[in-house]
């Protein structure tokens, strides 16, 4: 449940910071439509609230926000660094991340 | 602002400037502290709150207070300005607070 | 500063507060951040315990251990094995002892066997702990002052940089590496937003858990200052009295203490998480009472405390537990960020996550303090000679930021070298820390700032990197041997010393490419006044 709330905002991050003109040409070199930006935002804030459920899920209310609000910053900080050191790996892990955390849940 | 006018326009800039900062730092973290004090001690007292949750709440309050306070120090127009401003914040709490008749 | 505006003056705030009391800052951040795990690096320095396995009677064992060692005791206290701390410790008071946390006698169990270990003395994960608010050597109080100080600047800080930062959002994922200045610049300001929250909650927390001997004003106007009045109407457990050492008068009846296991049993079916400690007060008499507290609470608001259960210690029956009043909002608002700073409750990710927070923190004031100089570097190369002051701040960026680190792995070395007889052998190991932390202090001053920096990396780089293998050498302690036992409180330990030593390297290695590049550097026309202004102040 940890993992999923962790991915999800890795994923939100990335949606995020495509919807942002500047990164999205960093990794798809040209210019995001207007109506694509609107909808990755629209996803990526989406996504950041999707990723308290499960962090409340597992913890309870308070503990979940606690942890939801320290899966942030890594979400971003993944993020970040991928779009200066390897954009071209931002979508394919804002992707997968979601569907690494599952196999998890399992366990 | 405790100096005469005259002997403040007589200095270099370099001092002045200097001066300036040094009053401003002083308002910051004497004022500062005098305004977070002055309140906390005249909101425990009127927060329409069971006591010992005015207390804590004016208490936890406080240092948000002294924070726009250094900054509103440094920000101010003017240094003259900046004294009075935090002046007139200061009395507020303390008229409250001689009129309850705390400061004894 | 007349002609600065709004944005602008926060700008020379942020940048001479960050200074001021950015290396004492550094400090406390970096300390209290290592203070998240400072259970497991004790543990960590008390190689004796590593052989030490939990199982499902480790309790018995430990109450077998009692009876033989004090069956007439007024109480005994028993801390059961966790994931942080494997080992078992008992603690018990003597007839007529007075029962507080300082008192009676402890000894520390191997949980698998219940024998007693010899473990080397040493203040372990502690004193990092306790230098993050109390520094060390000097009175207490006076410590706590000069943190809670620069705690009050870190606030004023956090705020003003906030300000000054105008494009925040839009350089949210921005990093540009191998620019100068700009990089430093953007890894300051990467490293403040992305844990914004965090950085705001600890230090606002960090304010709070001192907020009575910084603001006792509150207190003395509504209570006259009679705090212990206050303490005990807010409800707090400071005002109220010890329990459990309370006796009745008359000669106690012998009786054999119920079987512990039944009632750890009821306990773990309303407790997931198990139970983390047993007290069992008037042992082996009528009177005996047992008390199990669970492994940590659910909620924040009740400061992630566990609830209590109580039971007739001779005949096992369940006793009525007095209720807890419920928690008003503005306890509730003290209690989340004390607990969110002190973090107890938290389970490994939590606390991992807060870890990279804190390192973040920790990163973003050297950075900070870095970037001042930098920052300088076109001014310095006008003027042709470094200014005193610029020197200084070379100097204790290198002893502070390359330095504590440096002296946290001499600590460690110290404990895993010093020999286990040693008089006065925890003060040996702090000593260790603090004399190589001087000695990082001076080093800068003989070198040139470059080379001061490259040393003292990669010197903390070497040490870091031999800790695990020292390990290595120990019976129970070695990362392969932790790695195939599933070990991760050990292996966890051992790979971040790795990590940190893999992160000193890479810097030492990153500095040694770097060519300083006097016409590189893109040469943004400064804005004026801030400029003008740092001219007249420097």
């Amino acid at each position: 449940m940890i993992s999923l709330s962790l991915a999800l905002c890795i994923s939100a991050f990335g949606s995020l910071c495509l919807g942002m003109p500047r990164h999205f040409e960093q990794v798809f070199k040209r210019k995001p439509h207007p109506w694509q930006q609107r909808t990755l935002r629209l996803l990526g804030w989406g996504l950041l609230g999707l990723a308290i459920v499960p962090a409340i899920h597992a913890l309870g209310p308070s503990v979940g926000l606690a942890l939801w609000a320290s899966a942030l910053t890594i979400g971003a900080l993944l993020q970040g660094l991928l779009l200066t050191y390897r954009p071209g790996l931002v979508v394919p892990l804002s992707l997968l991340a979601p569907l690494l955390a599952l196999p998890l849940l399992a366990t | 602002m405790l100096m005469s006018y005259r002997f403040f326009t007589d200095l270099s800039a370099t001092a002045r400037y200097r001066l300036v900062i040094l009053s401003r730092s002083l308002l910051a973290i004497g004022g500062g502290y005098l305004f977070a004090a002055l309140s906390t001690a005249s909101l425990a007292l009127a927060l329409p709150l069971p006591r010992p949750q005015a207390v804590l709440a004016a208490t936890q309050l406080s240092f948000a207070l002294y924070c726009a306070v250094i900054i509103w120090a440094f920000a101010a127009a003017s240094a003259r300005r900046a004294w009075l401003v935090t002046a007139g914040l200061c009395a507020v709490p303390a008229i409250h607070l001689l009129f309850k008749g705390a400061l004894s | 500063m007349k002609q600065l505006g709004f944005r602008q003056t926060n700008a020379w705030l942020h940048t001479w507060t960050g200074l001021l009391l950015g290396w004492l800052l550094y400090a406390v951040f970096l300390t209290g951040t290592l203070s998240f795990f400072h259970q497991e690096i004790s543990f960590w320095m008390k190689p004796e315990l590593h052989g030490s396995v939990a199982d499902g009677s480790s309790a018995e064992r430990a109450i077998e251990r009692l009876q033989q060692l004090a069956p007439d005791a007024a109480q005994w206290s028993i801390s059961l094995p966790t994931e942080r701390n494997p080992a078992l410790d008992v603690q018990w008071f003597a007839q007529g002892e007075r029962v507080g946390r300082g008192g009676g006698q402890r000894l520390t169990l191997n949980a698998a066997t219940g024998e007693p270990l010899e473990v080397r003395e040493t203040r372990g994960g502690g004193f990092l702990y306790r230098f993050h608010f109390e520094l060390y050597g000097m009175p207490r109080v006076t410590a706590r002052w000069i943190v809670a100080i620069a705690t009050m600047v870190m606030l004023v800080a956090i705020v003003s940089g906030v300000v000054t930062h105008k494009k925040i959002f839009k350089d949210f994922f921005t990093f540009r590496p191998r620019k100068g200045q700009r990089s430093w610049l953007d890894a300051h300001n990467a490293t403040a937003v992305l844990a914004l929250p965090f950085h705001f909650m600890i230090t606002y927390s960090g304010l709070l858990l001192f907020m009575y001997m910084l603001m006792p004003w509150g207190v003395s106007s509504a209570y006259q200052g009679d705090m212990q009045a206050y303490f005990s109407e807010a409800g707090n457990r400071r005002g109220a009295p010890e329990r459990g050492a309370e006796r009745s008068a008359g000669v106690p009846v012998a009786a054999e203490l119920t079987a512990i296991a039944p009632l750890l049993a009821q306990a773990q079916q309303q407790w997931p998480r198990g139970a983390a400690s047993i007290q069992v007060s008037n042992p082996n008499t009528q009177r005996a009472q047992i008390e199990l507290r669970e492994h940590g609470g659910d909620s924040l608001i009740e400061r992630g405390r566990g609830q209590q259960m109580r039971f007739d210690g001779v005949t096992g029956a369940p006793l009525a537990m007095p209720a807890t009043p419920p928690t008003s909002v503005t306890n509730a608002v003290y209690n989340v960020f004390s607990s969110l700073h002190l973090i107890r409750f938290a389970g490994p990710p939590l606390r991992w996550l807060f870890f990279i927070s804190g390192l973040l923190g920790t990163a973003m004031i050297a950075t900070g303090l870095v970037l001042w100089v930098v920052k300088r570097l076109p001014e310095r190369r006008k003027l042709g000679r470094t200014p005193f002051g610029h020197r200084l701040v070379e100097v204790l960026n290198v002893g502070t930021v390359a330095g504590l680190p440096l002296a946290i792995a001499a600590y460690f070395w110290a404990n895993r070298l010093l020999p286990a007889g040693l008089a006065q052998r925890s003060d040996w190991e702090i000593r260790s820390f603090l004399i190589i932390w001087l000695l990082c202090l001076l080093h800068p001053l003989l070198r040139s700032h470059k080379r001061a920096w490259q040393e003292q990396l990669v010197a903390g780089a070497v040490l870091f990197a031999g800790l695990p293998l020292f390990s290595l050498a120990l019976p129970h302690s070695g990362l392969p041997a932790s790695l195939a036992s599933g070990n991760w409180l050990l292996a966890s330990m051992d790979l971040t010393l790795l990590a940190s030593a893999a992160l000193l390297a890479w810097a030492a290695y990153k500095l040694g490419c770097h060519q300083p590049a006097a016409t590189r550097s893109p040469q943004r026309p400064p804005r004026k006044a801030l400029a003008s202004a740092e001219e007249v102040s420097a």
